[in-house]
């Protein structure tokens, strides 16, 4: 049995639906859930921290904690707005968790830079100094799990890079279970060792982080990963599938081991050639090509540059 | 520009509107006058009656009212619509009628007035009477302004406080409360004001003792008005002075 269980879990709220959730994480796992807004993210964890009550089992640390009131769960929740206690002084919001503990305060205000904000207000923070005393303040709960809303969203672009390296440094140093929801693949790939994508309501794939960004189970997590040229296919002896080839894995010529004779139907300018539009019977695809081509010519891709998955 | 210069003097006809009675009132007397109404014992005491049941009226209203402020903001449950329709009852009915519907629930043979009398307390003529006038007529100025207060307070910080392993008690307290406060205090104020100046509810439950409106209206319609103007004065003096102090305060951030 897995450190956390979650299974079959279902919420029903208003209009939205998260629907049959299934995963397992070991201890010490970092998970990236990915998926739009509006796909079910923040539901998820508010589900998982005690806030709706779902159907299916929740399960950490070998206890059923579905029906556990959230303050007996030991599950840290960081919105991205980071919800800080605006009357409180910093201090007071680090000192409010229950479990506190005043070594562990004073590691982490040195650690996280915090001396000089302890009697600030929150109002008077910048949007980073807020996101560490949010962090700090749910690690000084002493989580089982911490799980971490879009925590980089309200950080200035310019400074995002160095809290991911600020959040993969206090994950490894406490070797704390979290969870991370984003619906930015980098921080997803940069931080996680698994990876789930949830599109609208349903955890369409959940595994490691490279497997889940290289092999796409379905279309849906396909388009979502950002893969082009999404195509009809048959494999040989196989049911119908979908495919995808990069459009820079393309090439133009009588080359590769699948050949199509192609039309052009558009063309965009980018730094190094253009990107083409172009049709092969009633399928329209993109290639990335250094030159004009012509009205009608042929393309080939490999093989093993195909990337196959579920209608 | 066009819709200032529109609003700015509709503006200026409603707040003379406002202030313009009240100026008048503060300056119909001398300033002898004023020392000569706070040397009368029948005026002083009114006011302070009035002051102090308010003040008490408005206490027993945040113990009771707030709770159901929050439940109000907080939950949702068939017919709230209605629940909330039953705080505002009393701000749509006129205060005499409030008195009078207090009066069959509290007289002596009335649905809580036979209870009370069991534990030697009556309502009729008494602070009692008055206390629980002013608590009826002015708890929705307390009640719906601590709902919004609570409203303004996003759900989230509540969630985060408990995964913190704060208890939901713990959590109103420590958090809600005092991110409520502002509209908590703004409308105990209002309340209190409100309960000093009620006069038609409590004239029909308790004529005596005399609270400050109630001895302005006994002065006014057995002296005339210049015997009503100085306690008048007072009440308004004291009034504005006190819930300036209290506004100040309030809005001063720690």
């Amino acid at each position: 049995m897995g450190y956390l269980e979650v299974k079959n879990l279902h919420l029903k709220k208003g209009a939205f639906e998260l629907r049959n959730i299934n995963f397992s994480l070991e201890k010490g796992d970092f998970l990236a859930i990915i998926g739009k807004t509006g796909s079910g993210k923040t539901v998820l964890l508010e589900t998982l921290t005690g806030i709706h009550k779902p159907k299916g089992k929740i399960i950490l640390e070998g206890k059923d904690i579905t029906n556990t009131p959230i303050e007996k769960r030991g599950i840290g929740l960081v919105y991205q707005d980071f919800m800080l206690f605006e009357h409180m002084s910093v201090k007071e919001n680090l000192l409010f968790p229950k479990n506190r503990d005043i070594n562990l305060f004073n590691r982490l205000v040195k650690q996280f830079d915090l001396e000089k904000l302890l009697l600030r207000k929150p109002k008077s923070l910048s949007g980073g100094e807020k996101q560490k005393v949010a962090i700090a303040r749910a690690i000084l709960s002493k989580p089982k799990l911490l799980l971490l809303d879009e925590p980089l969203s309200s950080i200035d672009f310019g400074f995002r890079y160095m809290f991911l390296e600020f959040i993969r440094d206090i994950h490894k140093e406490f070797n704390l279970t979290t969870i991370y929801v984003t619906h930015n693949l980098k921080e997803a790939l940069n931080l996680s060792n698994r990876c789930g994508v949830l599109i609208n309501g349903k955890l369409l794939q959940f595994g490691q982080t490279g497997d889940v960004l290289k092999n796409p189970k379905n279309s849906a997590v396909a388009k979502f990963l950002g893969y082009k040229n999404i195509l009809d296919g048959k494999l040989v002896g196989l049911k119908d599938m979908l495919f995808s080839v990069s459009p820079y894995n393309i090439c133009v010529g009588d080359c590769g081991d699948f050949k199509l004779d192609v039309e052009l139907v558009s063309l965009i300018k980018k730094e190094a050639g253009f990107l083409a539009k172009v049709r092969a019977k009633s399928e329209l695809f993109y290639i990335f090509v250094r030159e004009k081509p012509p009205k009608q010519f042929k393309v080939g891709f490999k093989k093993n540059d195909m990337v196959v998955f579920e209608k | 520009m066009k819709l200032k210069a529109l609003f700015l003097p509709l503006s200026l006809v409603i707040l003379i509107f406002l202030f313009l009675p009240v100026f008048s009132i503060l300056t119909g007397i001398t300033p002898i006058q004023y020392i000569h109404s706070l040397k009368d014992r029948q005026i002083v005491s009114s006011i302070l009656l009035s002051i102090e049941l308010s003040f008490f009226a408005t206490i027993l209203v945040l113990i009771l009212g707030v709770p159901l402020a929050y439940l109000l903001a907080r939950s949702k449950f068939p017919f709230k619509g209605v629940l909330e329709a039953v705080v505002d009852i009393p701000v749509m009915i006129p205060h005499v009628a409030a008195g009078i519907a207090l009066l069959m629930v509290f007289q002596a043979n009335g649905y809580l007035g036979e209870f009370f009398k069991k534990v030697g307390i009556s309502f009729l003529d008494t602070p009692y009477g008055i206390l629980i006038a002013m608590m009826f007529v002015s708890s929705p100025f307390l009640i719906n302004s601590a709902k919004e207060g609570f409203k303004k307070v996003d759900e989230r910080v509540e969630f985060v406080a408990r995964s913190l392993g704060a208890s939901p008690l713990h959590t109103f307290f420590k958090i809600s409360l005092p991110l409520a406060r502002k509209d908590i205090v703004n409308g105990a104020i209002m309340m209190w004001g409100r309960g000093i100046g009620e006069f038609g509810a409590v004239v029909i439950i308790a004529y005596h003792p005399m609270t400050a409106p109630v001895l302005i209206y006994d002065r006014f319609t057995s002296f005339g008005l210049n015997y009503a103007l100085p306690i008048t004065a007072l009440v308004v003096l004291i009034s504005i002075a006190i819930f300036i102090v209290i506004r100040v305060l309030n809005n001063l951030e720690k």
